[in-house]
């Protein structure tokens, strides 16, 4: 169940960013690029940027 | 405290619910550049025009959104509408905070595939990513200077070990966050028993 994962892995992402956003980015490459491989590299440095 | 303007408490809870959600999604949606800019933003808007609060109680919201987790805009959104509304102020300032991005990024996904395909948009995303790259190196060196000004050799330690741990070792990054979270203990343990 995607939405499962999603959530479970985002508030992984929540517990641990402490100091703000960017605190966030090297959490999400690790869960959502590496361990889920959702994204690729380029991708999520695209969005990094957009957001 | 004494306050010349509105109480929060005594004026109608629903008339500050709705003024909250549309000051937070005004604010939100004006502001670029996250975290500390948004807060200064709260600060002009509730402090200073509308008195809900005082600068001292804004500084230490500040102070508290950063330290705990999450994003630094939405842990000050959730103390301003706890302290302004209760529970349900924490809920309106929160989706006043978080609608505005949410909407426009949603519109930007939609594109996504066929803007990343784009030549020029190609270019320009390429170049923003060295924008963002830089960024994100300053943060990260402000944030390192600041550990160093304090000349404890504890923490330059802490720091330089979690980096290894993290550009060398690869080791996951919430393990490296407990590890450092138990040796900043450790080490405020061991300060103490020294001045003690």
């Amino acid at each position: 169940m995607i939405l499962l994962e999603l959530f479970i892995n985002f508030l992984l992402v929540g517990l641990f960013s402490v100091g703000g956003g960017y605190a966030a980015i090297p959490l999400i490459q690790s869960r959502i690029v590496e361990r889920m491989g959702w994204l690729g590299m380029e991708e999520f440095t695209h969005l990094m940027t957009i957001a | 405290m004494e306050m010349k303007k509105t109480d929060p408490q005594s004026a109608s809870r629903a008339r500050n619910l709705f003024l909250l959600l549309m000051n937070m999604l005004y604010i939100s949606a004006f502001t670029f550049g996250g975290g500390f800019v948004i807060v200064s933003m709260m600060k002009k808007k509730f402090v200073d025009e509308k008195g809900w609060l005082s600068e001292e109680e804004m500084l230490d919201f500040a102070a508290i959104a950063q330290s705990c987790p999450g994003a630094i805009a939405v842990n000050a959104a959730i103390l301003m509408g706890w302290r302004v509304a209760g529970a349900a102020g924490m809920a309106a300032a929160v989706l006043g905070t978080v609608i505005p991005p949410m909407a426009i990024l949603w519109v930007i996904s939609m594109f996504y595939t066929a803007f990343a395909q784009n030549p020029i948009v190609g270019t320009v995303l390429m170049g923003m990513q060295a924008g963002v790259a830089a960024v994100i190196v300053d943060v990260a060196l402000s944030l390192g200077s600041g550990i160093v000004k304090k000349r404890d050799p504890g923490q330059i330690v802490l720091m330089a070990a979690a980096f290894v741990a993290a550009a060398v070792l690869k080791i996951n990054v919430i393990l490296i966050l407990l590890g450092s979270a138990a040796a900043g203990i450790l080490l405020q343990i061991a300060k103490r028993r020294k001045n003690a």
